[in-house]
């Protein structure tokens, strides 16, 4: 609503009254929220574009440059075995550049599923099947898997993301698991001012923020001696989330355990 | 060809297919004595801080290649840890950072450390490398 209105005077310039106009602008402020959200979808588009373009520059450029390096080398080394060996690395680098491309792949992926069509998407079975991929390592780690979707049971969303969503949060959980205790990890979904929101809670070896925190969801950044460490996990995670216009917030203490939430 | 004036070299450096190269271009060429190689940089910072304790003069190397994008610890967090310790050794260690990252932040950023010989783009080409070793401290 707005109003708009001029004093009424008198002859002896007393104000006896106001006339105006109030008028409903509804329409135009739903159209500069639309507005803003467009651009908002747009902005953070642009920067996940932006981020895109330089991991394939960076990553596609380390292996092109281990190439260069072994043409150079193969005109100066003398024997035959050396050569052969020079031969080997061309192979080592075949496989980590297919490896590569892999993974840009899959980012491409998400960029462009987003139209894929959304269904209701139970929690619970969708953890269950989370539970039954990687029962192996629940079972070896002793880990215990608490989940509480009662406040929210489902919701709308691409099913294979909620699924790798969950399943690279769990696996992160009991890869990085406190060294003296069995992983505990709790997940509940509720819903806060009409949002929707997933949480999932371990009680691990947690992370040190402030040192990694703005790393935290790069590309192949991993903070561990662990060997099957990639750095690809929630990168690939934040992606998925954000191409639906969700956000993932982190909130760890080093030694006490980790919470990633989700807003849908 | 120079016979080689550099004792003890060090790379940092998280990618083998790499390492192994100039380990081979190093070795054929031979440029240098002796070579140490670190995966990351926490393993080569705590080589450093604990040379600080028992000062060995021919386990400090006069030249370290670094890689900036490593995991655990990465380039930066070295150069800084690097930076405060780098004067109390008895020698001068001539560091290069070599990375295949081409973003002009990067190059600027490594380039203004006091602690930074010079920025190399990978790939690294051999005269290059040649010419490092032969005048390490120019």
């Amino acid at each position: 609503m707005k109003a708009v209105g001029k004093p009424v005077y008198n002859d002896d310039k007393e104000v006896v009254g106001v006339r105006g106009v109030f008028q409903d602008i509804d329409d135009e402020k739903l159209k500069v929220i639309t507005l803003q959200k467009t651009s908002d979808i747009i902005a953070s588009q642009n920067s996940r574009l932006f981020n895109f373009a330089h991991i394939v520059s960076h990553n596609l450029r380390s292996h092109t440059s281990n190439l260069t390096l072994i043409t150079q080398l193969i005109d100066d080394v003398e024997t035959v075995y050396e050569k052969l060996e020079l031969l080997s690395s061309i192979k080592d680098i075949s496989e980590s550049l297919n490896t590569t491309i892999d993974h840009l792949n899959e980012i491409v992926t998400i960029q462009t599923q987003t139209s894929q069509n959304k269904l209701e998407v139970s929690f619970s079975s969708t953890l269950n099947n989370v539970k039954k991929s990687i029962g192996g390592i629940i079972n070896e780690s002793n880990a215990q898997i608490h989940g509480d979707f009662s406040a929210l049971p489902a919701i709308d969303y691409i099913p294979a993301y909620l699924e790798s969503i969950l399943l690279n949060l769990v696996t992160n959980a009991i890869k990085y698991k406190h060294p003296d205790r069995a992983p505990e990890i709790r997940i509940n979904s509720y819903v806060l001012d009409n949002n929707h929101f997933l949480e999932v809670r371990d009680n691990g070896s947690g992370i040190d923020l402030e040192k990694y925190g703005n790393k935290l969801f790069g590309m192949y950044k991993t903070f561990h001696y662990n060997k099957d460490a990639v750095g690809i996990g929630l990168f690939i995670t934040k992606n998925q989330i954000e191409s639906l216009n969700g956000q993932i917030f982190v909130d760890s203490t080093l030694h006490q355990g980790t919470t990633f939430k989700i807003q849908f | 060809m120079k016979s080689p004036t550099v004792e003890l070299a060090c790379i940092i450096d998280d990618d083998k297919v790499y390492v192994n190269l100039v380990k081979k271009i190093i070795e054929t060429k031979k440029l240098c004595e002796n070579l140490m190689i670190f995966r990351n940089g926490k393993q080569s910072i705590e080589y450093f801080e604990a040379l600080m304790e028992n000062m060995k003069e021919d386990s400090i190397p006069e030249i370290i290649f670094l890689d900036l994008n490593m995991p655990v610890m990465d380039g930066w967090e070295f150069l800084e840890r690097f930076t405060k310790i780098k004067n109390k050794f008895n020698k001068v260690i001539t560091l290069y950072v070599v990375s295949s990252s081409i973003n002009p932040l990067d190059v600027n950023r490594a380039k203004s450390l006091s602690s930074v010989k010079d920025y190399l783009i990978k790939p690294i080409n051999i005269s290059e490398l040649e010419n490092i070793f032969c005048k390490p401290t120019d």
